[in-house]
């Protein structure tokens, strides 16, 4: 889901390489307020730049935040963190929702979207190691808007996930109405007022064994092996999925290829990719609404770890693709493991090579945590 | 002799309410130099709540706080004023509730039709008033069988409100109507056919405004077998109307469509392509509808043109089924058309 920019992680056997770097990303921009009617997911690119995705609107805004400074200090748990916004907005724990966070990858500090529940207000926080609590105001900020293409049959009402890759804007999004998969991509850096393209999207189903036309992608990231430039997505039930960005032109309908199953009833939540000791790997946390009846552990807020280099080739695809569980709901590969010290993380966003910051919950109440990658 | 008046007028706090109740300002008059204007929620703890968002001037000789965001009404707000070198001020503001809390009622839930296919693909909800979004919204509807036992995790709990937050999409989760995901086989699908059930809205589920409904929402409703076909607007029946008239055509359907996309998936047009304007009236059950010229029909061969994005209850529309097999050709991106004709009065 979020993408730690200028991250170049190369995998020695596969060749692969995540997410290279290229020129700025915004090449015309205004300054003033952007009229910003909800807030669906944020993300970050390069030099600061916040991404937010405003599906009622139908567009993206970047934002140069200037945030490019690195932040210092250890990151510490900050407990009770709901309730710590809510009053700084003058509500409760539950009179406030967090709807997304992300590392700014330039000075590590964390952007928390927020909805004020009595009056749905949107807004943006910063939280700094310390864990003082900051309000990013959106009134006067260098910004870029990128209008999703109007005049579409089935608009998009909803976007479910965005990010930077490398050179290009590329995100996921839905209908309120019809049950229509969209897979959205500028070309280059943005530009303030310039529309970007909307693409349908299909994808196989490991367990459907039959082209899935039309599920809506949960979350994505970029990726980058041999060359090629895909989007690797996550959906519900919960196939991961990569699309080769080539293929996205206009009028066309891309065909995703279905790499790994992580498993039925889950729904993903976060996804990103990292390296650690020379390991490359993806961590994705998802939420599973089958907990009552079939738990993966304490929480229906659960996570795994899976080897990056499961996303290339073209071998073992579609029904052959790399699956989590066997009969039973019994793990059959060490190359997909849940990640135990991530139960209970509703958000989530790497905040270095070794540690990601998440989201956890604690009752009625969430916590702010640093949790060490796997 | 002024500084000596200026240091001897009393410091107070004010809550200066503007245009509603939940936005002021607070003045901190004759502040001192160096002091420190705070606003904070007043709760039951001792401990005094982290400062709100918000931006503080000076004015003369008044500090004047404008909180970021509006205060919640009921709530009570303390206003700190730290001196340097003296006491720290508090003044308590309530906000008072809405004289009128209108209690929140579900309009209407679509489809209307009380006999629905199996795999029935999402309902709508219609709210009197703009609701409370979070994701606990799915724990407060629930769907029961005909013995009032709730269908286990029927939903694919991801919030479509409208822009003003009336209406809600409430979609059932496609991994249990899809067959052979893994999801429909270990749970079963979330309807049976031939059953009864009824969906349940909770009398918690609340309004913006935090007024939640009151009591619970009931909707009954009976299945009938899987519908796994596309719509075929070519076995439609249509109703004509005569030329120089305004009176409505009306459009016939075996099965329900989804009420939303019929809105706006279909159009009339005449015999040189242009499209006649004028509105679509549903009837209740969704299988018939009704379409008024705005302006009187002119005689002639017309069409009615529905597009691929026209789904029935259970997500097929006219090019393409919900679930398409890998071995079925494309599917067409045409449009499909309906010719009609329009006649000159007797």
């Amino acid at each position: 889901m979020k993408l730690l920019s200028r991250l170049l992680v190369v995998l020695t056997a596969a060749g692969l390489v995540v997410s290279a770097t290229a020129g700025p990303v915004i090449k015309k921009s205004t300054t003033g307020k952007p009229k910003i009617t909800s807030i669906d997911v944020i993300s970050f690119a390069a030099d600061g730049v916040l991404l937010i995705g405003n599906g009622r609107s139908q567009q993206i805004v970047a934002v140069e935040t200037g945030d490019t400074k690195r932040a210092q200090g250890e990151w510490r748990e900050l407990k009770g963190f709901a309730g710590k916004l809510g009053a700084r907005l003058g509500s409760s724990a539950k009179g406030v929702e967090v709807i997304d966070m992300a590392v700014n990858p330039s000075s590590g500090v964390l952007y928390v979207a927020a909805r004020k529940q009595d009056d749905k207000s949107y807004l943006i926080t910063t939280v700094q190691p310390n864990g003082t609590i900051g309000h990013f105001s959106l009134d006067q900020v260098k910004h870029a808007v990128v209008s999703l293409p109007t005049g579409e049959k089935a608009p998009v009402s909803k976007i479910t996930d965005l990010a930077w890759a490398g050179d290009r804007l590329v995100a996921a999004a839905r209908c309120n109405e019809a049950f229509a998969s969209k897979i959205f991509s500028t070309s280059g850096a943005l530009e303030h007022g310039k529309a970007g393209q909307l693409f349908s999207a299909e994808t196989y189903h490991i367990s459907h064994r039959r082209w899935e036309t039309k599920a809506p992608m949960s979350v994505l990231i970029p990726f980058e092996e041999d060359g090629q430039q895909y989007i690797v997505g996550a959906f519900s039930c919960t196939p991961v999925v990569k699309y080769p960005i080539d293929d996205l032109q206009p009028g066309a309908k891309i065909k995703g290829i279905s790499m790994i199953e992580l498993g039925s009833g889950n729904r993903p939540l976060d996804m990103f990719a990292y390296s650690k000791g020379g390991k490359a790997s993806v961590l994705a946390n998802t939420f599973r609404f089958h907990h009552s009846r079939k738990p993966f552990g304490p929480s229906p807020y659960w996570a795994t770890r899976f080897d990056q280099d499961l996303l290339a080739g073209d071998q073992k695809i579609n029904k052959d693709a790399v699956r989590r569980l066997g009969g039973g709901y019994k793990p059959i590969t060490d190359r997909i493991e849940m990640v135990e010290a991530y139960h209970g993380v509703v958000q989530m966003d790497r905040l270095n090579h070794s540690t990601a910051i998440a989201l956890r919950k604690a009752g009625d109440e969430f916590d702010l945590v640093p949790l060490p990658l796997p | 002799m002024t500084s000596l008046l200026a240091a001897a007028a009393a410091v107070t706090i004010q809550f200066v309410p503007l245009e509603k109740p939940e936005r002021v300002n607070v003045i901190a008059s004759n502040a001192p130099p160096g002091s420190v204007l705070t606003l904070h929620l007043a709760g039951r703890k001792k401990e005094i709540a982290p400062p709100m968002f918000a931006k503080v001037v000076r004015s003369g000789d008044d500090l004047v706080l404008t909180p970021s965001f509006d205060l919640v009404a009921g709530n009570d707000y303390d206003a700190r004023l730290r001196r340097p070198g003296a006491s720290t001020i508090q003044k308590r503001h309530h906000v008072p509730n809405p004289k009128i809390r209108r209690v929140p009622k579900i309009l209407t839930i679509y489809p209307r039709a009380e006999l629905v296919p199996a795999n029935l693909l999402k309902f709508y909800l219609y709210f009197s008033e703009p609701m409370r979004e979070g994701r606990e919204i799915f724990d407060l509807i629930r769907l029961e069988d005909a013995t009032g036992k709730a269908v286990h995790s029927p939903w694919r709990r991801q919030e479509l409100w409208s822009d003003d937050a009336r209406r809600l999409t409430l979609w059932i989760h496609p991994g249990r109507i899809k067959r052979g995901v893994n999801l429909r086989e270990a749970f079963g699908p979330v309807l049976h056919p031939n059953a009864h059930y009824t969906l349940v809205i909770d009398s918690k589920m609340r309004s913006a405004a935090g007024v939640s409904l009151g009591s619970d929402h009931r909707l009954g409703f009976r299945t009938g077998p899987e519908d796994r076909e596309r719509p075929k607007p070519k076995k439609w029946s249509i109703e004509t109307a005569k030329a120089n008239t305004r009176h409505p055509i009306r459009i016939s359907a075996p099965d329900s469509l989804d009420h939303a996309l019929l809105r706006r998936h279909q159009w009339i047009e005449t015999a040189g392509g242009q499209r006649v304007a004028g509105t679509f009236r549903i009837e209740k059950g969704e299988h018939a509808w009704w379409f008024q010229p705005r302006t009187p029909w002119k005689a002639g061969s017309h069409s009615l043109h529905v597009d691929q994005w026209l789904e029935d209850l259970a997500g097929n529309t006219p090019t393409r089924k919900f679930e398409r097999d890998v071995n079925d050709p494309e599917p067409s991106q045409d449009v499909t058309k309906v010719g009609f004709v329009i006649r000159q009065r007797d």
